[in-house]
């Protein structure tokens, strides 16, 4: 079986860790537990007749004091870059993030997911605003972590473009 | 209540007053200066409430926090919208705490995931170390400890191939009862706390790098592309250490190629399984270790020192018991117990009043070392289980009591001839306290066929005469009174021989008597005397009928030792010699 690392990065509070955990235990918490340093989890995933396993790593938020690791993106072959619709700052953070994944990884298979699409209503930008991040329009995905939705359709496109 | 009520009466009043009052003043001054008034009477307020608002806030704080529940929404708003409007006030005020934080977190942080990884590997499931658990809980000291101090050295569980960038593992392989939760996430772990620990701490350490929980230990070793862990329970004996340095440069040189384009595919490296399974490692602590050469030699001694004691005794008991069988073989002896204080040993026997003194047979028994007594007793009628094996044995057969209309009968069962029956009935023991009841049981022997009887009959009847002693009176031959009776009996004893002789095929060849003198006298004269004796005995036996060419007789005089009582040595005996098909025989 393939093994994959693939990384979750983005602002403080996006809501990485609530799509990881939607992803790979389909639960939902709406209590906040920041998370410091990383957290790994693991799902396999079945894309076509592959069955690819993954390696989620889960990393910290970047806010005004924390800035990101690179030595967690090492040996990374995908990344879900994460913001918050309602928090157009978390545009700055994910701008900043792209700068050091091309710096680290290069060219590598990213997607961006505008998450707490549930919340649209009080959403400050909307998928327009994100053009200057660079993300290839196909692969921008609108999702709720609380919702369900469009997690894992986002998940195995990364995976589609980790193995193509 | 009847101030209250005239309070209100003056209330009411008091307000209708103000209310007339007020409007003859609007009537008098008009609107605007109305207006005046009131601006006036606000900014009054605002200056006295100013001036005692301190103190109103003191002074309720002190009653209760009702003021602290009602700010708290406005001073929360307050602070959101200071946040929106100006975030770098705010950042530059909690700034000086933030630093302190921010080091708690990371040590959190490390703390977090060194944690969960040891949840990982500590609940992995090992048989050895649930035994060793339970062992431990049992002696109620520290799991750790006990492990510690058990038989193994070290014990490399677990190994870990993983791949350096990703932290993807490539291959694992544990020993035979662990069963890990989940290696690929350990493996992922590691590397992020390698990363973790380098990035926070700064820490760039080549060779190997050691995580310890309790008495498991993570070793890792980083190479160009692949990074192998072990975790070994146990000390981290130098061995492992090699081990682990040995498998790394060999899994480099094996799969160079592989590692250098490794895309998360782990297939082309599964053969790596066989050589991972090798480094498996695992020491028993050896055996000179730990040997308690103390407890061992003083455990020796002892076991010689009894052994040497076991070993006297034994003897000692041999001996005892040697002994017990030599006074149980002497008739009328029967030992009931012994015992032993010091070197003194005591034998408490059972007497029969036929049997020979305690002093002769004291004499006999004899163990080096030990003074010995005799205790013995004449058993009474009511120990009837003292006499009853003694004589069970000398009859061979098997007896028992029982009180019937006040006499004791003896209950014989076995197998008997009707002889040794009659016997039994008339031994002096039987005779004089029981009465012979044969039992249900008692079977007896087979009839005897005539000649069988008779043939009995002559043995016993030889033995009878040839044991006989016949005693005469002082240097004469006149026989005493009690030896003339007894030569009747003998007289009618060899008539019955004669009369056996055809009926057993026999033939009595000679009957031959011997005279015998004491050592009083002169030897001729003694024996003179003894050939008297005989003589007389002679013409006795042929005025009796009893062929005289069978009779011969003779003295021999005094032959007997001194020991002999004088009195005994004066005798003749008679000695019938006979022959039977089987040849001769003199009945002995
Ligand atoms: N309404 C809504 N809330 C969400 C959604 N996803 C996450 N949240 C909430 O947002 C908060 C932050 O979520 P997390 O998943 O912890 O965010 P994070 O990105 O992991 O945060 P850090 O670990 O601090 O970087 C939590 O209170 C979540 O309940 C969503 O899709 N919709
Ligand atoms: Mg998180």
């Amino acid at each position: 079986m393939v093994n994959k690392k693939i990384c979750m990065v983005g602002a403080f509070a996006v809501g990485k860790t609530s799509l990881v955990k939607q992803f790979v235990e389909c639960i939902f918490d709406d209590k906040y537990h920041t998370t410091i340093g990383v957290k790994i989890d693991k799902k396999t995933v079945h894309v076509g007749a592959n069955s690819i396993q993954l390696m989620i790593w889960d990393i910290e938020g970047i806010d005004g004091f924390t800035d990101l690791k690179p030595s967690y993106l090492r040996g990374a072959s995908g990344i879900i870059l994460v913001v918050d619709g309602t928090r157009k700052k978390t545009l700055e953070s994910a701008q900043e993030i792209r700068k050091i994944v091309d710096e680290h990884l290069g060219d590598i298979p990213t997607i961006l997911l505008i998450n707490k699409s549930d919340l649209k209503g009080a959403w400050q930008f909307d998928q327009q605003d994100t053009e200057f991040l660079g993300v290839d329009e196909d692969n921008i995905y609108q999702t709720s972590a609380k919702k369900d939705q469009n997690v894992e359709l986002a998940f195995k496109k990364l995976v589609e473009l980790v193995l193509s | 209540m009847l101030d209250q009520e005239s309070n209100l009466v003056i209330d009411s009043q008091v307000e209708r007053s103000l209310a007339d009052y007020q409007r003859l003043r609007t009537l008098l001054l008009g609107e605007d200066y109305e207006k005046i008034i009131q601006n006036r009477v606000v900014q009054d307020n605002v200056e006295r409430i100013s001036g005692s608002l301190t103190e109103a806030f003191k002074l309720r704080n002190s009653r209760d926090n009702s003021l602290a529940k009602e700010m708290a929404p406005v001073i929360e708003s307050a602070i959101d919208e200071s946040i929106k409007s100006h975030p770098e006030k705010i950042t530059n005020v909690i700034f000086p705490i933030i630093g302190p934080a921010v080091r708690k977190a990371v040590s959190t942080a490390l703390a977090d995931l060194m944690h969960s990884l040891n949840y990982l590997l500590q609940n992995s499931l090992s048989t050895k170390s649930l035994l060793w658990r339970f062992k431990a809980w049992k002696l109620g000291i520290p799991y750790g400890q006990y492990a510690l101090l058990q038989t193994i050295q070290y014990r490399v569980e677990q190994i870990f191939f993983i791949e350096r960038e990703s932290g993807v593992l490539i291959q694992s392989a544990q020993a035979n009862d662990v069963n890990y939760q989940d290696p690929d996430l350990v493996s992922s772990m590691l590397t992020a706390i390698n990363d973790f620990a380098k990035d926070s701490f700064g820490q760039e350490s080549e060779g190997i790098e050691t995580i310890q929980f309790g008495d498991l230990s993570l070793i890792i070793e980083s190479g160009p592309f692949a990074v192998i862990a072990f975790a070994v329970r146990g000390s981290l004996h130098k061995d492992v250490k090699q081990e682990l340095s040995l498998l790394n440069e060999k899994l480099h040189a094996s799969y160079s190629k592989e590692l250098k384009t490794f895309n998360g595919d782990t297939e082309p490296l599964s053969s790596s399984q066989q050589i991972l399974q090798d480094s498996l490692l695992t020491k028993e602590k050896s055996d000179s270790e730990s040997k308690p050469w103390f407890a061992i030699v003083t455990v020796f001694v002892l076991i010689m020192l009894i052994g040497y004691f076991v070993y006297q005794r034994s003897i000692l008991e041999n001996e005892i018991q040697r002994n017990i069988g030599l006074i149980n073989q002497t008739e009328g002896y029967r030992v009931l117990s012994h015992q032993l204080e010091g070197d003194q040993l005591t034998f408490e026997v059972w007497r029969s009043p036929l049997a020979i003194p305690k002093e002769i047979l004291q004499d006999k028994i004899a163990i080096s070392g030990l003074n010995i007594a005799i205790d013995s007793l004449l058993a009474s009628i009511g120990t009837t289980e003292l006499y009853l094996p003694y004589l069970a044995n000398k009859y061979q057969l098997q007896l028992s009591t029982r009180d019937e209309q006040g006499k004791t009968h003896l209950i014989v069962s076995g197998v008997t001839s009707a002889e040794n029956l009659l016997n039994l009935s008339k031994d002096p023991l039987v005779a004089n306290y029981f009465v012979v009841k044969p039992s249900e049981q008692l079977q007896y022997k087979a009839n005897l066929s005539v000649r069988e009887k008779s043939r009995l009959e002559f043995n016993g009847l030889v033995k009878q005469i040839n044991s006989t002693n016949f005693y005469f009176e002082v240097a004469s031959s006149t026989l005493k009174q009690s030896s003339l009776e007894e030569l009747n009996h003998v007289i009618v004893s060899l008539k019955r021989l004669f009369e056996l002789q055809p009926l057993t095929n026999s033939r009595i060849s000679q009957i031959s008597v011997t005279g015998f003198a004491d050592t009083q006298g002169a030897s001729q004269a003694n024996i003179d005397l003894s050939e008297q004796r005989a003589k007389l005995l002679h013409r006795i036996l042929g005025g009796n009928d009893i062929s005289l060419n069978l009779l011969v007789s003779w003295g021999v005089g005094a032959k007997d030792l001194s020991s002999v009582p004088t009195e005994l040595q004066r005798r003749a005996r008679i000695e019938v010699l006979y022959q039977t098909e089987e040849g001769f025989d003199n009945g002995q």
